[in-house]
């Protein structure tokens, strides 16, 4: 009887951690939702698009996004905006957009039934000939969700959309 | 009896592995040189009431940077970078901290160049300042005046 409480114990035990176990970003729930309309610039030229600074998450770190699934968000972003006329992944481009994600935080415990994730990205946009910086901000989003999958995946899309809002306001080629 | 100690054993291991943990890590903004960077200014944060941005200032100088410290967003005369900074504490017998973040940034455009972050659980806990210590070296690692 004993054994068979114990056995039960040490399940509930191993089952609770692995509540904590990561979850993968979906870069397709990151994809901001905006329209870019007239009277704002839309550029005829392709940009290419990458991201550093993003980590696969980890048991010990939950709020990380990965640099590639930022980066299909980012570029599948500008392509529903309209903002360019592709975003690439690799290959020449007359824009090189590069994305820093310079950091993602959220409390580590708390009471609340909501989680409220922030997250902090450097953008810069540059013209690759001649090779020229037109644009270059930290963008700083904050999301609450219930659950902190849904909250860094607020912060990530809402991060973009701010992005792509400051970068429709250049002229670009 | 054999088995109950073995169920045991795993048990306390399941328990106390969790409050062993201890992430450090820190990521520079590509082409980033900090060896350039010699005055730095520590921006208290408001809702910090034990003064860790004196302790980062002081950890700064330490490794042979100029550093002062203040609540005020920017500092009294011109320097090569700011720095801010995220304290986290837990309860546990005492309060410790279980999470420092620190960004140095740039003072013009406030882009974070390098940003760096320990998390220590309870039991591999330590005092703030070898969180501020061990984030710092983190941060500079490679890139020391």
């Amino acid at each position: 009887m004993i054994r068979t409480r114990v056995h039960f114990f040490l399940v509930g035990v191993l089952v609770c951690g692995g509540c904590a176990t990561a979850a993968k970003s979906n870069p397709k729930a990151m994809i901001a939702q905006l329209n870019v309309n007239a009277p704002v610039h839309k550029s005829l030229s392709d940009v290419n698009v990458t991201v550093v600074g993003g980590e696969e998450t980890s048991v010990m770190i939950l709020a990380r996004i990965a640099d590639e699934d930022f980066a299909e968000a980012l570029r599948e972003s500008i392509m529903q905006s309209g903002l360019f006329r592709k975003a690439l992944e690799k290959g020449l481009a007359t824009y090189q957009l590069h994305a820093f994600i310079a950091q993602i935080n959220r409390p580590i415990y708390g009471m609340s039934s909501t989680v409220v994730v922030s997250m902090e990205v450097n953008y810069t946009l540059a013209r690759t000939n001649p090779k020229e910086v037109v644009w270059q901000k930290a963008v700083v989003s904050t999301y609450t969700a219930p659950s902190l999958q849904l909250a860094k995946e607020g912060a990530a899309r809402k991060n973009i959309e701010q992005a792509i809002q400051e970068m429709s306001q250049l002229r670009l080629e | 009896m054999k088995q109950f100690k073995t169920y045991f054993s795993l048990l306390l291991v399941c328990l106390v592995l969790p409050a062993c943990s201890a992430t450090l890590n820190a990521k520079k903004m590509p082409g980033t040189d900090l060896s350039k960077l010699k005055t730095f200014y520590v921006q208290k944060l408001p809702a910090d009431g034990r003064g860790i941005e004196q302790l980062i200032a002081q950890r700064l100088t330490h490794m042979g940077f100029t550093a002062t410290s203040g609540a005020s967003d920017t500092p009294s005369s011109p320097v090569d970078a700011t720095v801010t900074y995220q304290d986290k504490w837990m309860w546990d017998i005492a309060m410790y901290m279980i999470q420092l973040d620190m960004q140095v940034r740039d003072p013009r455009s406030g882009m974070v160049l390098v940003s760096g972050q320990s998390i220590r659980t309870s039991l591999v806990r330590k005092d703030p300042e070898g969180m501020v210590e061990e984030v710092l070296t983190e941060m500079f690692k490679g890139d020391k005046p």
